[in-house]
């Protein structure tokens, strides 16, 4: 018998299969289990003595939609209750109106100018991966993550090395259709990208020609058969994150990831920091039944001017349809938080623990200015709700300070003991009534029509120096330069644009906010 | 074991058939990737964009393979007559009908998300199933009966398959990258 002396093309195609399993399975990629990155082997023993924080955010909840903010149909009762023992923000805005910046702003403290994490790059800069909250704790602290949204997860796996348990989005869920947070733990995101071009199709079709209508079909399938079996509960659907309405990426229950938070708090090592991210009350707005028929009343906010000079006709029954669901969502989040705050109450979970209860960016329904991805920065986008609910604390503060997302991480780091780096955008967050300072300007910015690192050729920015707030929309289509300024002490439905070029408080606001973005839209 | 081969096409048909199934994948892909790149250059950086267009490029090979299984799988199980005998250009057709009928209904999904069309049409999608299955089985039956056109379209597929193996040359390479990628980040 011959000796084998060449390759054969058999030979060959084994090399490769095995090379291909083999860098899938190396000690970098754990593959189908939860993160655990860190053991607790290299920490000291935990000290009771700290907080445990507890951050819980919910996603797209506008302050301007809460009655606890003063909103017209009582959507959240139960607020209102626990209000009563918390500190409540009452102007409190997000980085940003969209998920991937404004919940870097949260997790970084950092202007979105500055972490360049947006809607189509949802990871921030590489200079600032250490610069998150969960580094900067205590080494005794443990940390946990669960998101339910994929964008913010890619935020979440930049941070990784500095979280003990990150949960990835489909471990909660009733089904899911991604594999790329499975595949890669280090390469996560250019592979859930490639996913998403491959396989799922959006304002373009997807890149491959069959598997993708197969994998539509699939998740079709799945979906009909999770709402038919849910139909009960949830007449409308479940939450759901995806391209397409009726072939949903991820498919959750509410219920589900609030008992995993309330058994996750009491089980864990203690002090603890955890950063869980919800969908609802994201659109698609589903909430369970009992919810479906609140709010039947012939109410309808004020009129307010068009956004932009945009086409001034609009489907206005449907927009007050969104608008009504969207009021009964957030009625269904409200419930599920009061049973969430109540269990952790009764079983001594909230003793050492500061709870805070915020969101990522708000939605709009007036202006002919739909959802949040857009480049207007009304209240209703940049406004979100901040409650902290403290150890101990049996009476309300209301703050009417102006706050920032970017605000928590060092208020938090500093309630935990930690070490805030000196490049954080923001100041800790006042815990007692303060008189407004008139100096102090916050940000939100939107930079998803920009290249990423490119200076700002189209974005839009809202600076607020208290009462003002000075909107710059620069190079859109249908506005390239402009100005609109509120004082939303007076106004603060923004139904008077009180920009003139030749007013004294317009010149000096629009010079400070032409020095913050010229410091900050060159990255060095 | 015999018989279960003999029910097979000639192995010497396959490979053209191959680069049948392996051009509409990679045309469609690389016109979408095109699409797509520029927007990518303004958020990702070159290696980052490298990257992705490996990922697209090896899935492409891996849906090509799925593709010729398929047709494969089509020629064992249905009567000889109508697609292993003349396996090429039968072949050639199945794939060519399906990717039009693929592109379709693209098209339609990006209607309705674009609210050109509502949601979901079945009319319109039953319409184009059928429209598509009637000139296939008319063109297929013309092959049956023409063979001078079947001699026409294999000279075609002659001409096409460079191209197509210009892609399967790319798909080859991008898994290569792509697995020396995942390799270097596993042990770096």
């Amino acid at each position: 018998m011959r000796a084998k002396t060449t390759i054969t093309r058999r030979d060959f195609l084994k090399l490769v299969g095995t090379a291909s399993l083999a860098s899938l399975l190396s000690s970098r990629q754990p593959g189908l289990q939860s993160t655990q990155a860190h053991s607790h082997q290299k920490r000291s023993q935990y000290n009771a003595s700290s907080p445990n924080i507890l951050i819980v955010l919910f996603d797209a909840w506008s302050a301007s939609n809460i009655s606890l903010y003063g909103y017209q149909r009582r959507t959240t009762p139960n607020l209102e209750t626990l209000a009563q023992r918390a500190v409540v923000y009452h102007h409190h805005y997000a980085g940003s109106n969209c998920t991937s910046s404004g919940t870097a702003s949260l997790l970084t403290g950092l202007y979105p100018w500055k972490h360049r994490a947006k809607q189509t790059y949802s990871q921030v800069l590489d200079r600032y991966v250490k610069h998150n909250i969960f580094r900067c704790l205590p080494e005794t602290y443990y940390r946990f993550a669960y998101t339910q949204n994929p964008l913010c997860y890619a935020l979440l796996n930049q941070f990784q090395d500095d979280i003990d348990h990150l949960l990835k989005p489909g471990e909660l869920a009733l089904d899911h259709n991604s594999i790329a947070e499975y595949i890669s733990r280090d390469n996560y995101y250019p592979i859930s990208s490639a996913e998403n071009y491959i396989l799922r199709s959006g304002r373009t079709p997807s890149v491959s020609i069959f598997n993708a209508l197969l994998d539509h079909l699939n998740r079709f399938i799945k979906n009909s058969i999770l709402t038919r079996t849910y139909q009960q509960d949830y007449p409308r659907g479940l939450v759901e994150w995806g391209f397409m309405k009726e072939a949903p990426l991820f498919s959750f229950k509410l219920e589900d990831a609030i008992d995993w938070i309330i058994n996750k708090s009491l089980s864990t090592p203690q002090p603890y920091f955890g950063f869980v991210h919800l969908l609802p009350p994201h659109a698609p707005y589903n909430p369970r039944i009992e919810f479906t028929q609140l709010f039947e009343d012939d109410w309808q906010p004020a009129q307010k001017p068009i956004f932009l000079k945009t086409d001034p006709t609009t489907d206005l029954p449907k927009i007050h349809t969104l608008r009504w669901e969207y009021d009964q969502y957030i009625a269904y989040v409200d419930s599920e938080f009061g049973r969430l705050y109540k269990s952790l109450e009764q079983s001594g979970g909230l003793d050492n623990t500061i709870l805070v209860l915020t969101s990522d960016h708000g939605e709009s329904f007036e202006r002919n200015v739909f959802s949040h991805n857009t480049p207007a920065l009304y209240q209703p986008l940049t406004r979100v709700p901040l409650l902290l609910f403290l150890p101990g604390q049996q009476s309300r503060v209301d703050i009417d300070t102006p706050t920032s997302a970017v605000d928590l991480f060092p208020g938090l780091i500093k309630m935990a003991g930690g070490t805030t780096p000196a490049s954080c955008d923001g100041i800790p967050l006042p815990l007692q009534q303060q008189p407004n300072s008139t100096n102090r300007q916050l940000y939100s910015i939107q930079i998803n029509d920009n290249p990423r690192l490119d200076p700002f050729s189209k974005a839009s920015f809202a600076m607020i120096q208290w009462p003002y707030k000075l909107t710059y929309y620069r190079g859109y289509e249908q506005v390239q330069n402009e100005f609109e300024l509120y004082n939303l002490s007076e106004d603060s439905e923004e139904m008077h644009n009180l920009f003139s070029p030749s007013s004294p408080i317009s010149q000096n606001l629009q010079a400070v906010l032409q020095a913050a973005i010229e410091q900050n839209e060159f990255l060095e | 074991m015999k018989l279960l081969r003999d029910r097979f096409p000639d192995r010497s048909t396959w490979r053209l058939v191959f680069a049948m199934c392996a051009l509409p994948v990679n045309l469609w892909s690389w016109v979408l990737m095109f699409d797509k790149v520029p927007s990518l250059r303004l958020n990702w950086s070159a290696i980052q964009v490298t990257e992705i267009l490996a990922y697209t490029q090896s899935f492409a090979l891996f849906e090509s393979v799925l593709f010729f299984c398929l047709l494969l799988l089509m020629a064992f199980l249905l009567p000889s007559w109508l697609l292993k005998e003349r396996f090429i250009s039968q072949a050639t057709l199945v794939a060519f009908f399906l990717s039009i009928w693929a592109v379709g209904v693209h098209l339609m999904i990006r209607a309705s998300l674009r609210g050109e069309i509502q949601e979901w049409n079945g009319p319109l999608f039953f319409a184009w199933c059928l429209g598509c299955s009637i000139i296939f089985l008319g063109t297929s039956k013309s092959i049956r009966i023409w063979p001078s056109l079947e001699k026409w379209l294999i000279a075609r597929i002659d001409q096409a398959t460079l191209l197509a193996y210009l892609f399967i040359v790319i798909n080859i390479l991008a898994l290569i990258f792509v697995i020396l990628r995942n390799i270097y980040l596993a042990f770096v």
